[in-house]
């Protein structure tokens, strides 16, 4: 919520909402910097997304992503 | 909410833009005179804010240090229609070797080759790095050299004493306060300009562009409402990149051979240094017009561990790529990934739409330096030469002088100005949302200013035509509505988008000649015309708003005087 480069995201009722999905620049910052992995990406049905869910742990130097696909497969990955 | 209270803030610099250009020169500054107060004014938050956001995976303007200057600048000049200030790329081609010593004291991990240490070469002028986490280093590093960080401070406009600018002011979007610093020396650092034309696709991908869609252009239309001098509006830049997620190619590139094939499979481009970003995406236009498409960047067959190599080579700068290859699938045996050109923006570190300036990074306004994609005629500068031009402007920033003391109550009458404009959508709101107004605005830039979907291509009729819609569109700007500060945001994001577009359209119009294919194709005038057109568009907006264009032309380095 404190990242967002386009201040997107806002607290309502005690749940984190984004405003405007189409105001999202997939920047993925939220993802990471969220202190209980509660975020995910998902791609937009305009481009052809299925559901598949990106999500991501950040520690300094290294941020571990977890991609869970909508077909049930678990793939992770480390930047 | 309808009123803000006023705070007010005196600085010996400030910089406007804490992204790339902005966190360095604010960091320079500190280094070089701790004593002095350097404030930072961001629209976002710094740790993840401009086109860093995400992440870049290469420093693409880099040079060794035994490497001559001189070779840069003949490069970025032969590649951008023998036209570029070859004083500006020079004096950032003199810096380029110490910069990345220097991130990587900051604690950026930047690979190294297996023979006598040198850095990992991605093309010749360019470097591998683990760049992921890139802004929230400059970040803390601009927090630990003691720089006031306004963060979530969106800038409106310059303060003036005469011509001299000596400050800015901007709205908090989150705690409702409007800002005014006064400042001897002011630095203009807030990026390119993206949404000028319409994104790719719409709805819930509305913001899936390849430049960042929170860089608005708002500093040119600063400047273009202060009366600086601009150059070069007309040479847009134009991304090819992986279809739908807008990631870039070059990555794809690392290491193995990656041909550039049509739907048919046959090679239609060999990877060769010398082919330009533009060449390639003419050359990819035209397999389409010819019925060749789509076209892909064709990887061959890949074994697992290259497969996730390049999940994580995207993961670190676009993530979506990798969601978009889950939901959609990509065939290891034959991997390809579609490619296809994006809309035009302006950015001054790709192509060299921006202000005007010296050696120095002044612009034409005393008082006022620009940095990085928002400071015009160098082109191919990136991450690495926006933040030398962060440390030029910086040294320049130091050197001046106030001189005396601002006119107050002159001063007084603008602020009350400037908050009036600002405020006014959320104060006395219209009909018109920001929304509707951007669609109106990318709409009219996509048919008759040359968008993807004519080729990019523009010609004087149809350009005549987007000048005057532009002008009916800015009169809809009195009517624009918002209903929080957050709206408000938005609502000034278009406004300066339509200041910016109606400039860039001038600069389209006034150049009768083709100098840099896509980012600037005439239909009525498809050649190169050296003769009369080895020169920069210019342009000033006048007292009366009508926007005066002017020629300049010059020599090698050294050739530009400082105009003060
Ligand atoms: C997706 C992408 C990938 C790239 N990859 C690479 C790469 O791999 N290698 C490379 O060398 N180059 C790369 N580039 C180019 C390079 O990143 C840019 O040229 C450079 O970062 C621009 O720096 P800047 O300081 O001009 O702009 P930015 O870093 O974008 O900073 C502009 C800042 O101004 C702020 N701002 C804007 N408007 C306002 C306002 N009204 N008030 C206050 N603040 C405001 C923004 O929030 C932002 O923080 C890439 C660019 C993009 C978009």
């Amino acid at each position: 919520m404190r990242v967002c480069p386009g201040d997107l995201l806002r607290r309502e009722e005690g749940v984190v909402r984004l405003r405007e999905a189409g105001d999202c620049w997939d920047c993925a910052s939220c993802v990471k910097a969220c202190p209980w992995g509660a975020l995910a990406l998902v791609l937009p049905v305009e481009l052809g997304g299925r559901g598949s869910r990106l999500s991501a742990r950040a520690s300094p130097g290294r941020t571990r992503w977890t991609l869970r696909c909508w077909d049930g497969r678990v793939e992770e990955f480390e930047t | 909410m309808s009123q803000l209270p006023v705070r007010r803030l005196q600085a010996d610099l400030l910089v406007v833009g804490g992204g790339t250009a902005g966190c360095m020169a604010a960091v320079w500054a500190k280094r070089q005179a701790p004593a002095c107060r350097v404030v930072v004014l961001e629209k976002a938050q710094v740790d993840r804010s401009g086109c860093l956001a995400a992440g870049v995976n290469a420093l693409n303007a880099y040079r060794r240090p035994e490497d001559d200057p001189a070779q840069l600048v003949e490069w970025v000049r032969q590649d951008n229609g023998g036209l570029v200030r070859e004083d500006l790329v020079e004096s950032i081609a003199r810096r380029l070797p110490a910069v990345p010593p220097l991130l990587e004291e900051w604690g950026l991990s930047i690979p190294r080759g297996k023979k006598g240490g040198d850095y990992v070469f991605r093309g010749p002028r360019s470097i591998v790095i683990r760049g992921e986490g890139l802004k929230p280093l400059l970040a803390a590093e601009t927090r630990r050299a003691g720089v006031e960080v306004l963060n979530r401070v969106v800038a409106t406009g310059y303060l003036r004493d005469g011509e001299r600018v000596v400050g800015a002011c901007g709205f908090g979007v989150r705690e409702g306060v409007f800002y005014v610093v006064e400042a001897p020396a002011v630095i203009c650092a807030t990026g390119g300009a993206a949404g000028l034309y319409p994104p790719p696709c719409g709805g819930a991908a509305h913001h899936r562009t390849w430049y960042s869609p929170f860089n608005c252009g708002t500093g040119y239309a600063m400047g273009i409402r202060a009366g600086a001098e601009m150059t070069s509006f007309e040479m847009r830049f134009v991304p090819l990149r992986v279809k739908d997620v807008q990631a870039p190619t070059g990555t794809v590139a690392q290491g193995a051979r990656v041909r550039q094939v049509n739907a048919l499979g046959v090679e239609y481009l060999r990877g060769d240094d010398r082919i330009t970003t533009a060449d390639r995406l003419e050359r990819t236009l035209r397999e389409q017009q010819a019925g060749h498409g789509p076209c892909y960047l064709d990887l061959g067959r890949l074994v697992p561990e290259e497969v996730r190599r390049l999940c994580e080579a995207y993961l670190a700068m676009c993530p979506s790529a990798v969601l978009y290859w889950a939901d959609r699938g990509i065939d290891p045996q034959a991997a390809r990934l579609e490619i296809a050109g994006a809309e035009p923006c302006l950015t001054g570190g790709h192509a060299q739409a921006g202000y005007w300036v010296d050696v120095d990074r002044r612009t034409t306004l005393p008082g006022l330096l620009a940095a990085g994609d928002v400071a015009g005629g160098a082109p191919k500068k990136y991450v690495t030469g926006c933040l030398a031009e962060g440390q030029i402007a910086a040294e320049t920033a130091l050197s001046l002088r106030p001189e005396g003391r601002p006119d107050r109550s002159e001063l007084e009458h603008q602020v009350e100005q400037e908050y009036r404009r600002a405020l006014r959508p959320l104060v006395e709101p219209g009909p018109v949302t920001p929304r509707a107004l951007e669609g109106r605005l990318q709409k009219i830039m996509e048919e008759y200013a040359g968008g993807a979907s004519r080729g990019y291509r523009v010609c004087e009729s149809e350009l005549r035509v987007a000048a005057e819609l532009l002008r009916e569109a800015r009169q809809l700007a009195g009517d624009l509505g918002v209903a929080d500060l957050h709206g408000l945001m938005a609502a000034h994001e278009v406004l300066d988008r339509l200041e910016v577009a109606a400039v860039l359209v001038e600069h389209l119009r006034y150049r009768t000649e083709t100098r840099w294919p896509i980012y600037q194709s005439r239909a009525d005038f498809p050649e190169r015309d050296d003769r009369r057109w080895q020169c920069f568009v210019n342009s000033r907006r006048e007292v009366e708003g009508t926007v005066a264009l002017l020629e300049r032309r010059g020599t090698s380095p050294g050739g530009w005087a400082p105009w003060h």
